[in-house]
């Protein structure tokens, strides 16, 4: 038989323990529901929901004054259990006046009924609004709209794992919840200067700026995603505001350090140069490696950001604004036959060469690339999975590294949640993978991933500095001196001869003009022209391909294009010395340590024009004279009567012959001596 | 009396409730507003057309010229301002689709490929031209229709057709008609004996981007085969898949310069020019 009493007790408390185990459940819930749901839609629904219902209890509690006195009294009765003093202080204490407590919590109740009430209808239309301008945008109840389209940008050097890491997100569950999430379109640029300038002119190529012309040109898509190498990019490109652009650092990726590696038989030699105990610097290392017979290479810093990166840290010793330094620096690590390339280009030409004397100064990543035969660019030839000749890397004491931070890009108001979503899904895809899948490291240093024994477990993680790499961009160009170059070519009737590598002899200067191009850094300026000029009308003249112009982006690209685009069919009359001589004439106030190189077989095609005599006289009216080089191209190539007599009348610095040497070898010759006369000055 | 307070309580509710609500209506829309507030806000000063294009690789630069005509014959008119893009299909098609995903106002005039038409025009990116503002009797038919929306609306006008061609190095070869002449004379080429020798037949384009989906086509359709869309589906006849596995093979045997591979239109026109190849399809 139920008593009454005991029946509406029980629904009170009922009423309050209800919605308590119906809130703990919730919170209970809330903890697993990542392992069961997308948590990041559902989590904060669950905790608000749970939060709300014991609410709710505590609210109902407070409506029975001798249920909250009951629930003080067990408390206070465990309290006294657990700290038996406290009883006997209890004692002596004289009685208290007891409160009402009714009025009191029925005051406490009507408030925090107010307080659910407002909170649950403001969290509520907070989650509705939130889902309904996310994900109710036109199309939304479509099947699958477009997946978003990420424009992703990374150097060329990280161009190959991004792409696997970016087709492997493709088709991943990360990307592909029901519908697919983003499709990534990925673009690749080298130089960190040219990055910086973009960014600066809402992404146009330099050629758009300063000119009325209708026609600007785009660096390739606007990014919403960069994936530099280093946060010091990043902080160099957001030392001057980046026009209608904004950048947000999310964290960063991987980490490699900037290694000193040299062929494994030289290991022991380098140690016994290096000063006795105690941290080995980068300075240590190149002075030990050049005593021990090694050439020291860097990748070029104007074509890669590697290369970029090692100078800055090679630079770090040495006083700001201590030129003589630099260039003796800059003496040591460029050495002839070597030619100053990308990272990857550095690597190859040594892989394909299968013996080495090189040292060389790389991110631990290419070097880990290079000892297990991974691919290294697209024109490289995979030599089997081991390299004949194997490095040793060491870790001098000042290396940095490269952070590899991720950056969302938000150009003027182009943003969007499905895109926001997109770019922290992929960020976190790769934040997972990046490491263990390039042979990177942790973001501390740790080496993780299947390595070989020889890799360094830990090392500790520098990045590099905004400020250090300015420094190092603004200096750089006085360190290597800069060149201005008019490249001419012969394109007269006998340069369709076949040559030994049975191309015509024309097509072989252009395969080594292209060559020369690629080792122009931004602060170069460059031409390039053919002589006889297409239309022979008008007197003699060059036939511009590209006139003389600072050689960065833009231009770059565009005499590459035009280059490949020229032909032979040259008439009018242009004999060689006219040629060099309108070739000079082109430099004028174009730049410091001026040259003209030919590109000719000497053949006399055409006859007339000044003689030898006459052109050096011509020349001696220069101010600054241009120094002459020939690449001979022809049977007798530099015994050529016409090229001999350039050497006699001291007209010309050096004479190249195309059959002695490979296309890089003689292009590192040429620069070699390019750059040369600016270590004078 | 009990009914008077009892209103009162629920009137105060429901005022509490909306309160609430509002304010978590506005607490979610003013950080969106702020990061994602769309809306073109254009200076009404700016008569500018702007419009998005690939490089213009042709010598002539025919787009340029054709501004500047338009421009002299329409004096006092907006001027037009050409953005080129440089990186190629891929590079183009990712801007001109980011941009319009994101409601960008940067871009007036696109200029698509026509295989990305139909992706535009379903997805809404593109408004329609109005009415009878252009006819479609002064254009190809194909390229007119791939402009025209399934609501019978033209959202965009063709601008340029254009064909593959097959070059062919006058000094080594006379045009082959079919693929097996190719082959052919390719592989007596190859030879170490032979009189020209060549580095290969054919240089392409087959990198992972439109050219290769052309490429692809053609392989099928010189083999006389077929290749339909079922759903989500892609369908092939058997002549299909031989023609396809004859572009395949004829790579890995030279008959087509293996770097095709990696190849666009301007990496392959520069490898012809630079190399000893019999023919280039561009």
């Amino acid at each position: 038989m139920n008593r009454p009493g005991g029946g509406k007790r029980r629904q009170k408390a009922l009423r309050v323990v209800l919605p308590l185990i119906g809130g703990v459940t919730l919170f209970i819930l809330e903890i697993f529901a990542p392992l069961l749901i997308d948590g990041d839609e559902a989590t904060p629904l669950l905790a608000l929901l749970g939060m709300l219902v014991v609410l709710v209890a505590i609210a109902e509690l407070f409506r029975y004054p001798d249920l909250v006195e009951a629930v003080v009294e067990s408390l206070r009765a465990v309290f006294r259990r657990l700290w038996p003093r406290s009883r006997a202080r209890a004692a002596v204490r004289p009685p208290r006046v007891r409160i009402r407590l009714g009025p009191v919590l029925n005051r406490l109740r009507v408030l925090l009924v107010h307080v659910v009430v407002v909170a649950g209808f403001a969290a509520s239309a907070w989650l509705t609004t939130t889902w309904v301008v996310t994900w109710g945008v036109p199309g939304w109840d479509e099947p699958c709209g477009r997946p978003v389209e990420l424009r992703v940008l990374t150097s060329a050097e990280n161009r190959h794992i991004i792409r696997r890491l970016a087709d492997e997100f493709a088709v991943s569950p990360e990307n592909n919840r029901g519908c697919r999430l983003a499709h990534i379109t990925l673009s690749t640029q080298s130089s960190a200067e040219a990055v910086r300038q973009a960014f600066l002119r809402e992404w146009t190529g330099p050629s758009s700026v300063g000119t009325d012309s209708p026609v600007a040109t785009l660096l390739g898509a606007h990014p919403d995603v960069w994936l530099p190498a280093s946060s010091a990019e990043v902080e160099h490109v957001l030392a001057q505001r980046p026009r209608n652009a904004e950048l947000e650092v999310m964290g960063s990726l991987a980490y490699t350090p900037m290694v000193f590696a040299a062929p494994n038989r030289y290991q022991e030699r380098i140690e016994s140069q290096l000063p006795g105990a105690g941290a080995r610097t980068w300075r240590d290392l190149i002075d030990a490696a050049r005593r021990a017979g090694l050439t020291v290479a860097r990748p070029d810093p104007a074509i890669s950001v590697a290369g970029l990166l090692a100078t800055v840290d090679l630079y770090r010793e040495i006083p700001p604004g201590d030129t003589a330094a630099l260039r003796d620096l800059e003496r040591g690590i460029t050495s002839v036959g070597t030619p100053a390339s990308g990272l990857r280009d550095l690597l190859c030409t040594i892989r394909t060469s299968g013996t080495s004397t090189t040292a060389v100064i790389v991110t631990e990543q290419a070097w880990l690339d290079y000892e297990r035969g991974e691919p290294l660019g697209d024109g490289c030839p995979r030599r089997g999975a081991r390299p004949e000749v194997h490095y040793h890397a060491f870790h001098p004491a000042d290396a940095h590294g490269a952070d590899h931070p991720f950056v969302r890009v938000t150009w003027g108001k182009e943003a969007d949640p499905r895109r926001d979503e997109a770019i922290d899904r992929w960020r976190d895809w790769l934040a997972e993978r990046l490491a263990s899948a390039g042979g990177y490291r942790t973001t501390s240093g740790k080496a993780v991933g299947d390595l070989p024994p020889l890799v360094e477990p830990e090392v500790p993680v520098r990045p590099f500095a905004g400020p250090d790499l300015a420094r190092t961009l603004e200096e750089f160009p006085s360190a290597r001196p800069a060149v201005t170059v008019a490249f001419i070519v012969d394109r007269s009737g006998s340069m369709n001869q076949p040559t030994a590598e049975n191309v015509s002899r024309l097509d072989r200067a252009r395969e080594l003009i292209d060559a020369a191009l690629r080792l122009l850094g931004d602060a170069d300026s460059a031409g390039v022209a053919a002589f006889p000029a297409e239309d022979g009308s008008g007197g003699p003249r060059l036939g511009q391909i590209q006139p003389v112009v600072p050689f960065s982006g833009a231009n770059r690209e565009e005499a590459a294009k035009r280059l490949a685009a020229f032909d032979s069919r040259g008439s009018g009359h242009m004999p060689l010395y006219d040629a060099i001589e309108q070739a000079a004439l082109g430099l004028r106030d174009r730049g410091v340590n001026q040259a003209v190189v030919v590109f000719t077989d000497g053949e006399k095609s055409t006859r007339g024009g000044i003689d030898a005599a006459e052109l050096t006289r011509r020349l001696k009216a220069f101010e600054d004279r241009p120094r002459v080089f020939v690449v001979a191209i022809g049977e007798r190539e530099c015994d050529e009567p016409d090229i001999k007599r350039l050497e006699q009348r001291e007209i010309m610095t050096r004479c190249y012959a195309v059959s002695d040497t490979t296309t890089d070898q003689l292009i590192g010759w040429l620069f070699a001596d390019l750059r040369d006369q600016g270590e004078g000055e | 009396m009990r009914d008077g307070i009892r209103r009162r309580r629920l009137r105060r509710l429901v005022t509490l409730a909306t309160a609430g609500a509002l304010a978590g209506t506005v607490a979610a829309l003013v950080p969106y507003h702020q990061r994602y507030g769309h809306g073109c806000e254009r200076d009404p000063n700016d008569g500018r057309i702007v419009m998005l294009s690939g490089e213009d690789i042709n010598p002539g630069r025919h787009r340029h010229e054709l501004i500047k005509e338009w421009e002299r014959r329409n004096p006092g008119g907006p001027s037009v301002r050409l953005i080129e893009i440089s990186g190629g299909p891929n590079s183009e098609y990712g801007e001109a689709l980011a941009s319009q995903q994101l409601g960008s106002c940067r871009y007036d005039l696109l200029l698509l490929d026509i295989v990305w038409m139909r992706t535009f025009i379903e997805a809404g990116y593109l408004e329609p031209f109005p009415a009878d503002e252009f006819r479609p009797d002064g254009f190809l038919p194909g390229p007119w229709r791939s402009g025209t929306g399934d609501d019978g609306r033209q959202y965009g006008i063709p601008f340029k057709s254009d064909v593959g061609l097959l070059f062919y190095r006058k000094d080594l070869t006379r045009p082959p008609r079919t693929w097996d002449e190719l082959r052919d004379r390719t592989i007596e080429n190859l030879l170490p004996q032979a009189r020209a020798r060549v580095e290969a037949g054919m240089v392409t384009q087959l990198a992972d981007y439109e050219g290769l989906t052309v490429n692809g086509l053609e392989a099928i359709w010189a083999a006389g085969g077929s290749l339909r869309v079922e759903g989500r589906r892609v369908v092939l006849d058997d002549a299909a898949v031989a023609g396809l596995q004859r572009l395949v093979d004829e790579t890995t045997r030279t008959v087509i310069h293996p770097a095709s591979a990696e190849y666009q239109e301007t990496e392959s026109l520069k490898a012809f020019m630079q190399n000893r190849i019999l023919t280039m399809r561009n």
